[in-house]
């Protein structure tokens, strides 16, 4: 199946491959949380056209891969995983969103609103891990609190998990997580114990 | 009781009132308390003046249900602090801001949001 005919126009998409310019491959990419199909013709894995009309995306992904020292998912046009496919308009979905808190106001009467770097970065570096090592479960919410500080929250049944990734550069991101009758924090966030932490909101173990 | 938040404080999903209405802040900007302020049959326009909240978003709760929450030996208060602007002016006291009791107030943040509903002036 193309991928044409599974990302519809004007659908926020992560988009991840190998572009090829003149039949040379380039430097694999993902556009996570920064393109919009509005812009497209039609979204395509590879080619001349793509690149140039996403090219101010590809050159923020490649610094966000610089920066975090992930290697991305990739796929080429001609070796298309359904299952990662899933995994990657989830991902990219959820990323976009996150983005998304960078352009708000910086702050208003109540506080900070947009997010520090500091804990854009963050909060990238242990979504884009998790979702590299294990499946990705899509939170609840996804916000900022008065100090600018990115929360996302995973709860069911009474039970939650919260990533908070603050904006102040002395501090690092930790996980809160309630149930009934307890409640606690936990410093020094790996994604391994995040994807723990969640699972236990999730599934209770 | 009501106390001016942001859009974004409102789930989307379940239309409850979210947590971070009552993280307090940092720096010191919170220590004297969480600002509230009774409610006086105002509509939007007054209440945005009076309590100076542009966006115009409020929660509401009961005084009696925030002085009920107890968590880990700290019980909730509420104390009258008018100001100019705002004579019905009030401080939710007992939300700790340092540092070390961070998972604390989260606690009473999230158990102030469950006693909290969005507020529609007339």
């Amino acid at each position: 199946m193309a991928i044409s005919e599974r990302i519809r126009y004007g659908e926020k998409v992560t988009y991840t491959g190998v572009p090829m310019q003149r039949g040379i491959k380039l430097s694999p990419f993902v556009g996570a949380g920064v393109l919009c199909g509005t812009e497209a013709t039609e979204p395509k894995i590879a080619g001349h056209h793509y690149y140039t009309k996403f090219q101010a995306a590809i050159t923020k992904a490649l610094k966000l891969r610089a920066e975090t020292g992930i290697e991305f998912l990739t796929f080429s046009g001609s070796a298309i995983d359904d299952s990662l496919i899933a995994s990657i308009s989830e991902l990219g979905e959820i990323l976009a969103t996150v983005n998304d808190l960078a352009f708000q106001i910086e702050e208003d009467e109540y506080g900070l609103v947009r997010p520090s770097y500091h804990a854009h970065r963050h909060c990238m570096r242990l979504l884009l891990a998790m979702a590299k090592s294990s499946e990705f479960i899509r939170p609840s919410d996804i916000g900022t609190d008065r100090n600018g500080a990115i929360r996302i929250t995973w709860t069911k049944e009474g039970r939650e998990t919260e990533l908070v990734c603050p904006s102040e550069d002395t501090e690092s991101p930790y996980v809160y997580y309630s149930s009934e009758d307890s409640y606690a924090t936990e410093p020094n966030i790996t994604p391994e114990g995040l994807l723990s932490r969640i699972r236990w909101a999730k599934d209770g173990i | 009781m009501l106390r001016g938040i942001r859009e974004s404080d409102i789930s989307k999903q379940t239309g409850r009132v979210k947590k971070t209405a009552f993280i307090p802040r940092k720096n010191g900007k919170d220590d004297a308390g969480l600002s509230v302020s009774q409610p006086n049959g105002e509509n939007r326009g007054q209440i945005k003046g009076r309590m100076g909240n542009e966006s115009g978003v409020f929660c509401s709760l009961l005084a009696a249900r925030i002085r009920s929450i107890k968590e880990s030996g700290v019980t909730l208060e509420v104390c009258l602090k008018p100001t100019e602007r705002d004579p019905f002016h009030s401080l939710i006291k007992g939300v700790p801001t340092d540092r070390e009791s961070t998972a604390l107030a989260t606690r009473l943040a999230q158990r102030l949001a469950e006693i909290s509903d969005e507020y529609l002036p007339a």
